[in-house]
């Protein structure tokens, strides 16, 4: 017998070698929320997701500065921006100043016969330069003449400047004031910073954020100006910071009360150690599993992956209260274990069907909670019976007040409940649609950074786009060709007043084909010069002042179209990059739409604009679309699961009136744990499903041990078994429910709820000592 | 340098009255004759217009006997009307444009703060004939303007004269036509 004992401790060991190797040596621990969130279903979910959650948008800082005259926060703004130029973690620090850098200047200069829209047969004819240098002639008559002679000679047709406005043109931008953003009041200036590192690094972000914070501090030199920042990066950050805090603080509590109540109820340390040995064992396993699997962990997973294993503590539980007076552990195991095994297999399928979803985070959560209680049930059933436990231990407490929980409510009580729980079920049930698909509400993220987020937006002119269109193409060159192709129906449209403008890559820079057709209508040298010298005639302009438009024009013919990717390092690089993308192989296209104000004519529009692949998207349909899709999925996935609980408990119990009896309470307890968060004017979403299917678990266990046909003094260590485990949960759960982070607030407040009515519940079915009849 | 000190003592003051003198006139108008003495040019440019101030932050433009261009600007506003297209620019986001705007601006309100906000100003002359030497604070203004002169009698400007960078130059000869003050 002791050989069988240590080949247990052998096995054992072995395995957590194993587990500890993984876990200490190649576990990493992701935070960004796009590892958490689906991955999507078809092509066009993936790349709204990625398109959410990386390029760009992801890495950008909104900022303003407060609290002091325009003129002070002007020179504030100039120099904090400078200070952040400085350092190398920043792409771009827009402020105002100088929109357009020194390089992408001279890029447009030098290409500008290529990207002007305006180059074509006619643009170098006698009347259009004779035109031209009219108009140049005015200038030199303007008051502001002094300013803008400078490039007459190389430009006289204004091709530059044409180009420049063009572009200023695309998006309004703020206001103004002392040469810097301001917000309309001029009680903000205003900042745009866009980091080098990826919106999804959030170490890399969170020292871009201290980066920005020193150098304002310095900036201020003691002003009482304050700094508020908004964007993607922040948002992650205090997701992860508060998701962090909150679940220290969280298990702290919960650990302490649970060593202090079990401390309490079994009076042992030893015992203490052995309530808390299936959970450790279950949680360094479930680890191991998911980074095994998926290559990392989530924080998230670990979050609440632990906080959904919290049932691993009731396995241990159940063995400890069930122990005879003068024998061990083993025995009192085997007696439980017919029904513990039926608890943890049900609960696993629950599991099981959260980990086969395509929402990365459930998946999981799923794989986490699975692997957990398994591992957590083996130790139950294999390593506590090994470990010798000492005989005689003092009664637990409880089990003498337990006595009073052991007796049956009246029929008409029974009847009367089951009565109301139905009718509260039905009266949820008439509320019609309650899911909730706003995935803004899984964010941990407080109501009010996001309006400050929506303020600052709107300042900047800014406004997060709803409207967007998407096309895909085999390379840049030939979705630059799609979008100009595009640009008459979308102008048309803007005639129409069908939505106030757009913007389009193609705006920016036309396709390499394009480049080359203007390049082909640019006149020969001398034919130019012959003109320009007609158009010359009368007019009082120099002789041989225009050798370098001459010159430029010759150099123009010989250029290499100017690409994206040469743009990229500059300042319309940040404004390139949110409107085309690398996704796989292929090279996408996004059109931002600006106050669309007929979407279903645009729709029709753009169908018969006949482009291959264009999609007109709704992003907050879609999004909305996407949660549907894996909700409705999770559901899928939860109905088959519930099927295969029916039937594994039909076939394990071999008694179908036991059955119903265990099943009917559950269903009427996750009923109501599902009607708690919609009577508090709530609406369901993910999390609540999650819980859920906790709830169904650890009812099950309830139920299950509730309805075991026993007597006596076997019935009052089951019933202890029960009150510990339920008080245990619930206190955990209350706390959860009392978070401020809303996904936790709800995952407490339905697994509560949930807990205590499949505990009355199951009580008021159970059947007593020989007592006949299903109600 | 004693003798500097001196005159720009006595320049301080009599500043300061022309500034005063300029900051009652509430409207004026004036008609003006410009020649432009532009390298790009066989010959200098010359052209009439009219150039209109309403107190405090209101200028106007208007080029040529049949409106060959109309510049006007309202506070931080530059609207612009020529080859047939209006264009509005906010001269917050040119510093160098406000600075430049300022030169006439602030001369015509008398805002001797302001005036020396943007430049380094000499002053010469009596309140009966005086002489302004503006040299401009703003680093990209500096990079096309070399000094605007203006000179006056008492509340009137009487001719504008801008020295750019590059040797061009052009002087402004201004006729007061209409005249208003602030009430009181």
């Amino acid at each position: 017998m002791p050989d069988k004992r240590y080949l247990v401790f052998l096995a054992w060991g072995l395995f957590f070698i194993l587990v500890f190797y993984q876990v200490f040596a190649r576990t990493s621990i992701r935070s960004d929320m796009s590892a958490f969130l689906p991955a999507g279903v078809n092509k066009e979910q993936r790349l709204l997701l990625q398109g959410l959650h990386q390029g760009p948008a992801s890495r950008i800082w909104l900022m303003a500065l407060e609290g002091e005259t325009p003129e002070v926060l002007a020179a504030v703004s100039k120099d904090f921006a400078f200070r952040l130029r400085e350092s190398d973690q920043f792409l771009q620090v827009l402020n105002g100043e100088e929109l357009l850098d020194q390089a992408t200047r001279d890029q447009l200069f030098e290409w500008r016969y290529l990207l002007s829209p305006r180059v074509d047969e006619a643009y170098f004819s006698v009347q259009s330069l004779k035109k031209a240098l009219q108009d140049r002639l005015d200038d030199l008559g303007s008051p502001l003449s002094s300013f803008e002679k400078e490039l007459i000679p190389s430009d006289p047709t204004a091709a530059f400047i044409d180009l420049i406005l063009a572009l200023g043109s695309l998006d309004r931008g703020p206001e103004y004031f002392n040469g810097v953003w301001f917000s309309e009041d001029r009680k903000q200036a205003l900042l745009l910073v866009d980091t080098r590192a990826e919106g999804m690094d959030l170490d890399a972000q969170q020292r871009a954020y201290d980066t920005i914070l020193r150098q304002f501090n310095k900036a201020r030199e003691g002003a009482a100006i304050r700094l508020v920042a908004s964007g993607a990066p922040l948002f992650a950050l205090e997701s992860r910071s508060k998701i962090r805090q909150e679940s220290q603080r969280l298990s702290l509590m919960a650990t302490l009360f649970m060593l202090l109540f079990m401390g309490w109820v079994y009076r042992s340390p030893r015992r203490l150690l052995l309530t808390a040995l299936p959970l450790a064992g279950g949680i360094l396993a479930a680890i191991a599993c998911v980074s095994f699997l998926f290559d990392s962990v989530h924080g998230i997973t670990l979050a609440f992956g632990i906080t959904l294993m919290g049932v691993a503590v009731d396995y241990p539980v159940h063995v400890l209260s069930h122990v005879h007076r003068g024998e061990g552990l083993r025995q009192a195991v085997d007696r439980i274990w017919p029904t513990l095994r039926l608890g943890v297999l049900t609960t696993l399928m629950g599991y099981a069907a959260m980990s086969m979803t395509k929402f990365t985070g459930l998946a999981q959560l799923g794989v986490f909670s699975m692997a957990g209680l398994l591992v957590a049930a083996l130790i139950t059933r294999t390593l506590l019976p090994a470990i010798r436990d000492t005989r005689d231990q003092p009664q637990p407490y409880l089990m003498s007040v337990i006595g009073y929980l052991d007796v049956r409510p009246p029929l008409l009580v029974r009847l009367s409940l089951l009565l109301v729980v139905i009718a509260v079920l039905a009266f949820v049930a008439r509320q019609g649609d309650s899911w909730s698909d706003d995935i803004a509400e899984l964010s941990p993220l407080a109501p009010e950074l996001r309006d400050q987020d929506r303020q600052l937006r709107a300042q900047m002119q800014a406004p997060e786009p709803r409207y967007l269109l998407m096309l895909s193409a085999e390379s840049t060159n030939e979705l630059l060709l799609d979008l100009e192709a595009l640009e008459s129906t979308l102008d048309r449209a803007v005639g129409m007043g069908y939505l106030s403008g757009y913007q389009s890559a193609a705006k920016i820079i036309p396709s390499v084909t394009t480049q080359r057709q203007r390049q082909a209508m640019l006149p020969e040298a001398e034919v130019l010069s012959q003109r320009l010298d007609e158009a010359l005639l009368e007019l009082p302009f120099r002789h041989a002042l225009f050798e370098p438009f001459l010159a430029a024009v010759e150099q123009a013919k010989t250029l290499d179209p100017l690409e994206l990717k040469d743009l990229e390092q500059g300042s319309l690089g940040i404004r390139l990059a949110g409107l085309v993308r690398p996704i796989d192989d292929h090279v996408v296209g996004v059109v931002q739409l600006s106050q669309v104000e007929d979407p279903s004519q645009m729709e029709k529009m753009l169908s018969e604009a006949d482009i291959q692949g264009l999609m007109f998207i709704d992003l907050k349909r879609a999004t909305n679309q996407i949660v549907d899709t894996f909700r409705l999925e999770a559901i899928d996935r939860i109905l088959w699961a519930s099927v295969l609980i029916v039937l594994i408990l039909m076939f394990g119990l071999r008694d179908p009136v036991r059955g119903l009896r265990v099943l009917l309470p559950i269903i009427l307890a996750v009923g109501l744990a599902a009607s708690v968060p919609i009577l508090t004017g709530h609406r369901l979403n993910l999390f609540h499903l999650v819980s859920l299917l906790l709830v169904a678990g650890i009812g099950l266990d309830y139920a299950l041990f509730f309805s075991r046909p026993d007597n006596g003094k076997e019935r009052l260590r089951t019933l202890h078994a029960l009150v510990v485990c339920s008080t245990s949960t619930l206190v955990v759960f209350a706390m959860l429910a009392a978070s401020s982070i809303p996904v936790l607030q709800a995952i407490g407040m339905t697994v509560t709820s949930g807990v205590l009515s499949a505990f009355i519940l199951s009580w008021i079915f159970a059947r007593r000592n020989n007592q006949a009849g299903f109600l | 340098m004693l003798a500097i000190t001196m005159h720009a003592s006595t320049a301080g003051s009599g500043l300061g009255d022309v500034m005063k003198a300029l900051s009652a006139i509430r409207f004026s108008e004036s008609k003006y004759t410009e020649e432009k003495h532009y390298e790009m040019m066989d010959f200098p440019m010359i052209q009439q217009g009219v150039l209109r101030y309403e107190s405090p932050e209101s200028l106007a433009w208007e080029r040529g006997d049949n409106g060959q261009g109309h510049y006007e600007i309202h506070e931080n506003q530059l609207i612009t009307r020529r080859h047939d297209k209006v264009e509005t620019i906010s001269l917050e986001s040119m510093p160098a444009l406000r600075a430049f705007i300022e030169s006439f601006r602030a001369t015509l309100a008398g805002n001797e703060r302001r005036l020396r906000q943007y430049y380094v100003v000499s002053f010469s002359g009596v309140v009966e004939s005086w002489k302004l030497q503006l040299q401009p604070r703003d680093r990209t203004m500096r990079r096309f303007i070399d000094q605007i002169i203006i000179q006056g009698e008492k509340d009137q400007l009487r001719l504008i004269e801008i020295h750019e960078i590059n040797g061009d130059w052009s002087r402004m000869k201004l006729e007061p036509v209409r005249q208003e003050y602030h009430a009181g």
